[in-house]
């Protein structure tokens, strides 16, 4: 009976061994990711630990270990994510003023090519932090990204004066992902520093608040993967259509992941919507993320027919990635007024004969008006 | 027997858990600038056995919060799935609650409310479905740090899918994605931490 009990149990094992391994080969590159690196960090394989230090200026962020064993292409590779606090012990006021993302070698010393960073996005939990200041109409209204950071752009301040204000225990989220577009060799192992920077309270700061504005791209949503055509060329080939697919008021589906065929394109998305600007304000700081092949992508007031920044990036000619990719830092600012529309342009050079995958978006900072007053109310209380 | 003495007082000291570590967030910023500390109170709520749940009930009890409604079609579903896996992880700890409430008192009567706790397999007195008239119910999202609205379209609301911890004080300890694999687990040690 225990034998018969033994041999059935050990079948069963097999058959689900064998199920799984099936499931597990027919997942996406990106989905093995995710199951590695859950596998790796449960069962301690790779280090799984976050190394965490803050002091009256930065707080820095060292990730556990990300097992790099493919080429990952964009949203493809091995991350990780944890919320975090500036100073858990202490509900100061402070102003975010800095961003930074690099790859660090495991002995968390050496750095490593930043080659391998995709991106690291920094969140804030808008609940939280609108309804300490009584904007509770702010919730919801948009995505609560802060900033992002990505190869080719890996670090920025905020121009003098200038920064997100936030106190100091208040929940922050971040989450940052492996890239590696070249290297196809042994598996080795990346870790990503994040640092940011943060200034005391002081009453002359200026606030900032983050929108994101990103190009997105129309797709046929019967028959997603087969690309534009004759009858309609305007149509975008999505890389998915979950994670970056988005319905506009038309009831048309779009993309802000899509394939770029080899050769020229230029594509452009009017972004008024997304700004949602209720007042005029002027802007101070804008990060772009681009991925490699793209060439340019400007900022334009359509109204003025106006092209108020032009981000340029910088390809390597040698392998696939972006060196640089500039951005947009000022005190004084460009004014944007609520009656204007805004529209982003992206001109793409795809020179490796094969389709890529491309995204494009912004990361705009504009003088925040109404917090501003929140803040002189404040400030009469020191 | 020094060295070993030494060695255990080091070991329990290491692993004791201040609940001082979880920082107090219950506070808002007054038009004036003041900043002003409250607790969590409760006013003509009642739970989905038709009972009225008070402030009185959150004294001496830990307890997690969140918003949601049972014909929500998006983010509610896996929230409930994440919800019913703290309930069973917390099931032996008299002094913990998860209270619901819900954001649609139009449909959610008592009676769906009760179905919809029953389907969780969860004790009544360990999950509470709160509901009350919308503005009441928008108060109290405001003492949460958070909101709800309809979506344009009216097939859904916006709400969170953040829980709020609470502790024995009615105090804001800590807000948690709960969609989030790894926020889940932040819960359960925050939890653990204040339950000692």
């Amino acid at each position: 009976m225990k034998s018969k009990i033994l041999k059935y149990s050990v079948l069963l094992l097999l058959l689900v061994a064998i199920l799984g391994g099936i499931y597990y080969l027919k997942l996406s590159n990106r989905h093995k990711a995710i199951v590695k690196t859950h596998v790796y960090h449960k069962l301690g394989l790779v280090d799984n630990t976050w190394n965490i230090n803050s002091n009256q200026e930065q707080v820095s962020l060292i990730t556990p270990t990300m097992v790099i064993d493919n080429i990952y292409k964009s949203m493809e590779g091995p991350k990780v994510m944890r919320s975090f606090q500036l100073d858990a012990s202490k509900d100061d006021l402070v102003w975010i003023t800095s961003f930074e993302t690099k790859a660090l070698s495991t002995n968390e010393v050496d750095q490593l090519s930043n080659d391998y960073i995709c991106h690291t996005n920094v969140d804030f939990y808008d609940g939280e932090h609108y309804s300490r200041w009584q904007l509770d109409d702010r919730i919801g209204e948009q995505y609560p990204r802060l900033t992002s950071m990505s190869n080719g752009i890996e670090s920025y301040s905020f121009p003098d004066g200038f920064g997100f204000p936030v106190f100091s225990n208040e929940n922050l989220f971040l989450s940052t992902q492996i890239l590696n577009q070249n290297i196809k060799t042994e598996p080795f192992s990346v870790k990503h520093e994040v640092n940011i920077g943060f200034k005391q309270h002081d009453p002359s700061m200026k606030p900032l608040m983050s929108k994101t504005v990103f190009v997105m791209l129309p797709y046929d949503v019967k028959n997603p993967f087969q690309g534009p055509t004759e009858s309609n060329p305007n149509m975008c080939l999505p890389i998915e259509t979950k994670n970056h697919s988005y319905v506009n008021d038309e009831g048309e589906s779009l993309s802000g992941h899509w394939v770029v065929f080899p050769g020229r394109k230029t594509y452009s998305y009017d972004i008024t919507q997304q700004l949602q600007l209720k007042d005029s304000t002027t802007m101070h700081h804008i990060a772009t993320h681009l991925h490699p092949f793209a060439e340019t992508l400007s900022f334009r007031d359509k109204t003025l027919d106006s092209t108020l920044f032009i981000s340029k990036a910088e390809n390597y000619t040698d392998k696939i990635g972006l060196k640089k990719v500039s951005y947009f830092s000022s005190k004084k600012g460009v004014m944007l007024y609520p009656d204007h529309r805004y529209e982003l342009v992206l001109k793409t050079n795809n020179t490796s004969g094969i389709n890529q995958d491309m995204m494009a978006s912004m990361f705009v900072f504009l003088f925040d008006k109404e917090m501003d007053e929140k803040l002189k109310a404040y400030n009469s209380n020191l | 027997m020094r060295l070993r003495v030494f060695f255990l007082f080091l070991l329990v000291f290491n692993c004791e858990n201040n609940t001082e570590d979880l920082p107090v967030l219950s506070f808002t910023i007054s038009d004036s600038g003041e900043k002003v500390n409250y607790s969590i109170s409760y006013n003509n709520f009642t739970n989905q056995l038709g009972d009225s749940f008070t402030t009185q009930q959150l004294k001496n009890n830990i307890s997690i919060a969140n918003f949601f409604f049972t014909r929500c079609p998006s983010i509610c579903p896996p929230m409930r799935n994440e919800l019913i896996d703290v309930a069973n992880t917390f099931k032996n700890e008299e002094n913990f609650i998860i209270i619901s409430h819900t954001i649609d008192p139009k449909n959610d009567s008592i009676p769906i409310l009760k179905n919809y706790a029953i389907a969780t397999g969860i004790p009544n007195e360990k999950w509470q479905f709160l509901r009350s008239t919308v503005e009441n119910t928008k108060l109290q999202a405001k003492q949460f740090m958070t909101n709800f609205k309809p979506n344009e379209d009216g097939t859904d609301f916006y709400h969170s899918s953040y829980v709020a911890l609470i502790d024995r004080n009615q105090l804001i300890r800590g807000f948690y994605n709960i969609l989030i694999p790894e926020e889940v687990i932040r819960l359960k040690e925050d939890i653990s931490i204040l339950l000692k």
